[in-house]
């Protein structure tokens, strides 16, 4: 073998208890302290993967400060000084050659100054430089095994061979049960010396040292056969990397020795030493020999690990999966839909369900139960808007309140934010109080201000959602939202409680360029057709406040009502969502004979119808259709082309004036048609479903 | 003998059969452990983590090796003076797995629940189920037969092989000494490929 010998470098291991440990005493005890600490650092000989190489392992009990509590017969232990740095950018600034030669100072004095003869542990100091984001749980660490780099060259007197080869049984088996009765730190590297009896004796570096130095001295052989060894993880057919300074050490303390003699090395590997290797090196010949063995120990050191990606960099590791108490309960989380997804529907979009942002307006009754459905379908996004507290007489029905809050008297908004972060931390909720404007309720001059405010806030926040919600307590606070979601074309779903019946419906959506009235011959009409909550409404919104009794101003329903309501609120947007048509998709209607191949109709999880009422009187479910209404008072094109002109002034005419609406779009002259009548006439019979269809 | 019928193993059988499982991984030391309480009947079970070095380039592992693509690191591809006494070695990369056999009060049969991560750190960068299932060898497994379910005793995600199948399997052990060894390493290859020495084989003789 011409080439001369290289050396396969090692791997480090950190055990997630190092972090958290590190974390812990970061926290406690070091705080902003920058400067080394010793750790300790092992290599396990349980490992099964003996044709791997075993990595240098660091866990919590890296940190002990007693050698007594990490020392154990099944593992080679190592000392480390490890720098943590308390910014990312210091961390960044830190200069690897430089950190190396400095830190690693130590393996040059101690085998300069011959600790190392006696602790051969010494010598397989590693480094440790890092960074960790204790808000994030990530951490940037590199680890480092100095050596110098200016090693004379060796070169393969014969081909490494395996200690059965090399040895007789009797001490092969000496070996290795002389290794593993070793203390831990000295498994690092130890002598085995042949005496002239043929015994096999272990015995530390000094001594193997000493024995060549007296041999060359007395230029007579005490020993048959002088090995140096040295735990090797490394399962390459090179020799490991703690080999560079065991031979740095034979280098400086028997140089005649190093630079003249074949020397024999015994790489211990595998758990029980039973697949150690030996080489067999012999140095190249250097005139000046003494030169060789100066510039080497003053040379630059080296010894940096590569990542994972097989770059020269530090690794990256984020552990808030693990360490994040939040992060581990949306594992389990997701595993329902997991197993909805793999065992029933396996086409079915659970990443766009995740993502989908919610906003919900009102968060009673209706608002508290659409949530719970929204977390059971694993929704990560849900804003509350509501103006009102939880006060004694929700906590009973408004199933995200407790008791609790209602002493507090909390907003309605917070109280159900901080319930659905209580039932999974890691989701993103949100809680905006704010009154929303209504035709009819006049605003004042001393409104007039936080009028304004409210309406950009909603407008923002029905910007930056996916769906909005209407699950208000009266009719004509859902006007506004209704509006702004077809002018901002977003997915509406309405859901309203009587005593015992209930209506949920998706709004159609709108397209501005096509005012003429829809087919209404068309059985299942298309989203585009569809109409909204108010397009059936032969009266603009008005405030149903006024002469009414305590017990008529609140809604007063059957309690399992609300349940129903928002599960078919929830359970309509979801197999909208999961339709190829999407919001487009053409609306069921009763009687439907439905074909599972028109996939116009059938989506992924069935058919979307339009709206559905439902009574709990006789429990009879009806799904009905509402078609778009060029007139109507709340998304037909005058109205909504009127709000993107003039914004807040037209909601201010719309709150204040009578009629207003009625007036802008259109209603007002169709009231005043002669022919009024057949035109009702004209459309009663085009839908069989209009029967039930007066609101309220 | 089993009382529940052919293809079953009582619970007192199986605990029986773990704990000269558990004897002989001591004596081997391969790494499998008795956890739980013996005393209540599917509340212990046997249960070993790992971590493994899977060289890149096999096909098998290919798949099993993540992507370590995170911009962040592109910022420390430092190039730092060349060492020729370093030797190439192949890239190895980690892989964490978990396997638990508990036995199921239901179906009187062992199940395997496992876990796998591809990174030094349980918990991180798990395998998700279509991977695990990739890795069976036939193909053959749908998501019905390995899927992801909750650990009847820890409470959290894992993946297993649902016990349905193990009936058969046992009818045909069924004269080993050690029905839990015998059928554990006919189902082990397809979970992550779980190897079980082969002193184990004693066991069944």
């Amino acid at each position: 073998m011409s080439k001369f010998v290289k050396f396969s470098k090692l791997r480090s291991a950190t055990d997630s208890t190092f972090w958290a440990k590190f974390v812990e005493l970061k926290i406690d005890k070091f705080k902003l302290d920058e400067k080394s600490i010793s750790i300790w650092g092992s290599y396990g000989l349980q490992s099964l993967n003996e044709d791997n190489s075993n990595p240098l392992t660091l866990d919590f009990t890296s940190f002990n400060e007693d050698v007594e509590t990490v020392d154990n017969s099944l593992s080679v232990l190592c000392c480390g000084r490890m720098i943590n740095t308390n910014t990312f950018e210091a961390f960044r600034q830190i200069n690897p050659e430089k950190f190396i030669d400095s830190m690693g100072k130590d393996v040059i004095n101690s085998i300069q100054d011959g600790t190392a003869l006696q602790s051969p542990w010494k010598l397989s100091l590693f480094l440790v430089l890092a960074y960790s984001d204790l808000k994030k749980y990530k951490f940037y660490y590199w680890v480092a095994h100095p050596t110098p780099l200016r090693l004379p060259e060796m070169y393969y007197e014969e081909s490494p061979k395996s200690i059965n080869e090399e040895f007789r049984a009797k001490h092969v088996e000496d070996l290795c049960q002389g290794f593993l009765q070793l203390d831990s730190r000295t498994k690092n590297y130890f002598t085995v010396l042949l005496s002239e009896g043929d015994k096999m004796i272990i015995v530390d570096l000094a001594t193997g040292v000493k024995a060549i130095n007296t041999s060359n001295e007395k230029q007579s052989q005490e020993y048959n056969e002088i090995y140096f060894a040295f735990y090797d993880p490394c399962a390459t057919s090179n020799p490991g990397w703690p080999l560079r300074n065991l031979l740095c050490l034979l280098c400086w303390h028997c140089p005649t020795y190093y630079f003249s003699k074949v020397i024999k090395f015994i790489s211990i590997r595998g758990n029980k030493a039973q697949k150690s290797l030996v080489f067999a090196f012999r140095s190249r010949h250097y005139e000046n020999y003494k030169n060789e063995r100066d510039s080497l120990f003053l040379s630059n050191l080296v010894g940096w690990e590569s990542n994972l990606n097989d770059k020269l960099g530090p690794t990256i590791v984020n552990l808030s999966d693990t360490m994040d108490p939040a992060k581990l309960s949306d594992r389990a989380v997701n595993l329902n839909l997991k197993l909805m997804k793999w065992r029933l529907v396996p086409h079915l979009d659970l990443e766009k369900i995740y993502n989908l942002k919610c906003l919900l307006l009102g968060a009673g009754t209706l608002g508290c139960a659409v949530a719970r459905v929204l977390l059971g379908w694993g929704v990560n996004n849900i804003t509350f808007v509501d103006n009102s507290n939880v006060s004694h007489s929700n906590t009973v029905r408004q199933s995200l309140y407790s008791h609790q809050d209602a002493v507090k008297h909390k907003y309605k908004a917070y109280a159900a934010k901080d319930a659905v972060l209580n039932i999974r931390p890691s989701i993103n909720a949100e809680g905006v109080v704010l009154h929303i404007p209504m035709p009819g309720h006049v605003v004042g001059e001393s409104m007039l201000e936080s009028t304004k405010k409210s309406l950009e806030k909603l407008e923002e926040l029905v910007e930056n959602s996916d769906v909005v919600f209407l699950l208000l307590d009266s009719r004509e606070a859902r006007w506004l939202p209704t509006v702004l979601c077809a002018a901002k074309n977003k997915i509406a779903i309405n859901a309203a409680l009587g005593f015992d019946s209930y209506t949920v419906q998706r709004h159609g959506t709108r397209n501005f360029t096509n005012p003429i009235s829809p087919d209404l011959e068309v059985r299942n009409p298309r989203g585009v057709d569809l109409g909204c909550y108010f397009c059936n409404d032969v009266t603009q919104p008005g405030n149903s406040q006024t002469d009414r009794t305590v017990d008529q101003q609140c809604t007063v329903s059957r309690p399992g009502l609300s349940q129903i309501a928002a599960g078919l609120a929830v359970e309509l947007l979801i197999t909208l969502l999961q339709h190829p048509l999407g919001i487009e998709a053409e609306a069921l209607v009763r009687r439907d004979n439905i074909s599972p191949s028109d996939t116009d109709l059938v989506g992924l999880l069935g058919c979307v119808p339009h709206t559905i009422r439902g009574s709990l009187w006789n429990y009879d479910t009806h799904l009905t259709i509402t078609h778009r209404f060029t007139s109507c008072t709340a998304c037909s094109v005058p109205i909504v082309a009127e709000y993107k002109n003039r914004g807040l002034s037209f909601v201010l005419d719309a709150c204040n004036m009578p009629n207003y609406l009625e007036k802008l779009s259109g209603l007002e002259q169709i009231l005043k048609r002669p022919d009024l009548d057949e035109l009702c006439y004209a459309l009663d019979n085009t839908s069989d479903d209009d029967e039930d269809d007066k609101k309220i | 003998m089993s009382m529940d019928g052919p293809g079953t193993i009582t619970w007192d059988e199986f605990l029986e059969n773990a704990e000269r499982f558990v004897e002989m991984s001591s004596q081997i030391s391969d790494g499998w452990e008795l956890r739980g309480d013996k005393k209540m009947p599917g509340e212990a079970y046997v249960a070993r983590k790992q971590k493994q070095y899977i060289c890149s380039g096999n096909n098998l592992n290919d798949r099993l090796t993540p992507r370590y693509n995170d911009d962040s690191t592109d910022d420390f591809d430092f190039v730092l003076k060349q060492d020729p006494f370093e030797a190439t070695c192949p890239i190895e990369r980690p892989l964490v797995t978990e396997h638990h056999v508990l036995w199921s009060m239901s179906y009187s049969v062992p199940i395997l629940y496992f876990n796998g991560w591809k990174s030094d750190f349980p918990g991180v960068n798990p395998i998700s189920m279509e991977e695990a299932q990739s890795l069976v060898h036939n193909g053959e497994l749908k998501y019905k037969d390995l899927s992801q379910a909750i650990h009847p005793i820890l409470g959290t995600p894992f993946l297993h092989l649902h016990p349905c199948m193990s009936h058969e399997l046992l009818q045909i052990t069924s004269n080993s000494k050690n029905k839990l060894v015998s059928w554990l390493s006919t189902v082990a290859p397809a979970a992550l490929n779980l190897k079980l020495r082969c002193e184990y084989c004693q066991l069944t003789i």
